[in-house]
C-alpha cells in the first residue's frame, strides 16, 4: 500500500459510522505480529533443561529465535534431552499397565519410535519447507523438530497421572 | 551474496527448491561446471536412493539395479531431448541459449531428485513394514505401486511448477512460457516413458527372475502397450 490511510485512526468512514445512540465501536486491537527477536525477552539465551521446558511452553518464539542464532547445538541437545527424559517417564507409566518386562520395554520403545519417526520424516520436512519458501536451514528445521518432540512429551507427562489412573 | 554459487555450495539446492528469482536468474545466465556437477550429484543420489527403496521390496539385488536405472532414465531423457529442447525454446519465442535451456531442465530435475531423495527414508520404512512380495499379486503390491506413482507424480508436479515460474521470468510472457513448457514436457514424456519401458522392471515381479534388463526389453513400446490395454478395456 503506497497511499496513506485517508481515515484517521479512531474515526469511522461515513458509510460505516455507527448510528447515533448505538453502542460505541469496539477498540481497535493493533496487530501483534512482529519479527522474531523484536521483543527483548526473545533475545535472552536459553540455558539448561528447566529453562528450555519453560521456554517451549511459554515462549515458543524465543526458542525459534534462539535456534536461528549461531551455535544452536546446546539448545537442540537440551530439547532432545527433555524429549528423551519425558518420554521415558511416560513410557514407565504406560508400562505399568502390563507390568513385568513392559516396565522397561515400553519407555525404550516410545523413545525409539518417536526419534526414528522424526528422523525418517526430517528430510522430507526440510524439502517441503524449502518448497514452501521457508528460509530455514536444515539445522533450524532439526531444532524445530526437537522442540516439537520436547513439547509433545512434556504434555504427555502432564497426561501421565490420568493414564496411570486408567492403567 | 546469494548469487555467488561457489559460496553457497549445497545450499544452492534449497535456493532452487524455493524458486528464488534473483540467484536463479543469475545462475542460468552463467555456465559453471561445478554447479552442473552438483546438480547431477543431487539427481543421481536422490533418484538412486529412491530407486533403491522401491526395488528393495523384491530383492536386495533389484534394489541395486533400480538404484542405477532410475537416475539413468532421468539423465538419458535429459540428454536425449537436450538438443530438441534447446531448439524448441527459441522456436517458440524464448530467448534462451542451448546451455540455458539445459540448465533450466537440470534445475527442475534437481527438484525431482531432492524430493525423491527426501522421500526415500519414508519409502524404505513403508517397504520394511510391508509383507514380503508373494507370487499372487495382493492389495499390498497395488498399494506400493500407487504410493510410488503418487510420490513420483508429486515430485514431477512440484518441479514443473518451478520450471514454469522460471520460464515465465526468462521469457517475460506467460503464453511463451506455457508453449515452451508444454513442448518440453511432451518431448520428455515421449522419450522418458519409452526409456522406462525398456529399463523395467522397477519394483520387480515375484514370478520372474531379478535381472537388470529383461530379455524382451526392446520388444514393443510403451504406447503400444497403453493402446493394447485400452483396446482390451473397451472391447
Amino acid at each position: 500500500m503506497n497511499d496513506a490511510n485517508p481515515t484517521p485512526p479512531g474515526k469511522w468512514p461515513e458509510f460505516a459510522a455507527p448510528a447515533p445512540g448505538s453502542n460505541p465501536p469496539p477498540p481497535v486491537i493493533p496487530p501483534t505480529s512482529s519479527k522474531l527477536g523484536d521483543n527483548e525477552s526473545e533475545r535472552k539465551p536459553i540455558s539448561g533443561l528447566v529453562e528450555a521446558v519453560e521456554a517451549i511452553l511459554r515462549q515458543p518464539r524465543r526458542v525459534m529465535f534462539q535456534l536461528m542464532q549461531p551455535g544452536p547445538g546446546g539448545l537442540i541437545a537440551a530439547l532432545l534431552g527433555i524429549a528423551v527424559i519425558s518420554s521415558l517417564i511416560y513410557g514407565i507409566v504406560v508400562g505399568t499397565f502390563s507390568g513385568e518386562e513392559q516396565i522397561w520395554a515400553a519407555p525404550l520403545k516410545i523413545v525409539a519410535g518417536l526419534f526414528i519417526s522424526a528422523l525418517i520424516c526430517l528430510p522430507s520436512l526440510y524439502i517441503f519447507s524449502c518448497l514452501g519458501g521457508s528460509q530455514a536451514r536444515l539445522v533450524e528445521v532439526f531444532g524445530l523438530v526437537a522442540g516439537l518432540l520436547a513439547l509433545m512429551t512434556v504434555l504427555l507427562i502432564g497426561f501421565a497421572p490420568v493414564a496411570w489412573v486408567f492403567s | 551474496m546469494a548469487t555467488n554459487s561457489t559460496n553457497l555450495g549445497f545450499r544452492q539446492v534449497s535456493v532452487i527448491l524455493r524458486g528464488e528469482p534473483e540467484p536463479i536468474n543469475h545462475w542460468i545466465r552463467q555456465w559453471d561446471a561445478g554447479r552442473i556437477v552438483l546438480y547431477l550429484t543431487v539427481i543421481v543420489v536422490g533418484t538412486g536412493l529412491y530407486g533403491a527403496a522401491v526395488g528393495s521390496w523384491r530383492d536386495p539385488q533389484q534394489a541395486v539395479y533400480t538404484a542405477f536405472k532410475f537416475p539413468l532414465i532421468i539423465l538419458l531423457t535429459m540428454l536425449g531431448n537436450g538438443l530438441l529442447n534447446g531448439m524448441l525454446a527459441p522456436l517458440l519465442g524464448l530467448d534462451a541459449s542451448f546451455r540455458q535451456s539445459l540448465q533450466a531442465i537440470l534445475m527442475s530435475f534437481v527438484i525431482v531428485g531432492a524430493i525423491l531423495g527426501s522421500f526415500s527414508p519414508v519409502f524404505f520404512f513403508l517397504i520394511w513394514n510391508a509383507p514380503p512380495m508373494t507370487a499372487r499379486l495382493t492389495g499390498v503390491y497395488y498399494f506400493i505401486q500407487l504410493a510410488d506413482v503418487l510420490v513420483v507424480a508429486f515430485a514431477g508436479v512440484a518441479a514443473n511448477l518451478r520450471l514454469a515460474q522460471l520460464l515465465r521470468r526468462l521469457s517475460g510472457n506467460v503464453n511463451v512460457s506455457r508453449r515452451v513448457l508444454c513442448a518440453w514436457l511432451a518431448g520428455n514424456l515421449l522419450l522418458g516413458s519409452q526409456l522406462g519401458w525398456i529399463l523395467r522392471p522397477f519394483i520387480g515381479s515375484p514370478t520372474l527372475p531379478v535381472e537388470f534388463l529383461r530379455k524382451n526389453a526392446f520388444d514393443g513400446n510403451f504406447f503400444e502397450s497403453v493402446f493394447h490395454s485400452l483396446n482390451q478395456l473397451f472391447s
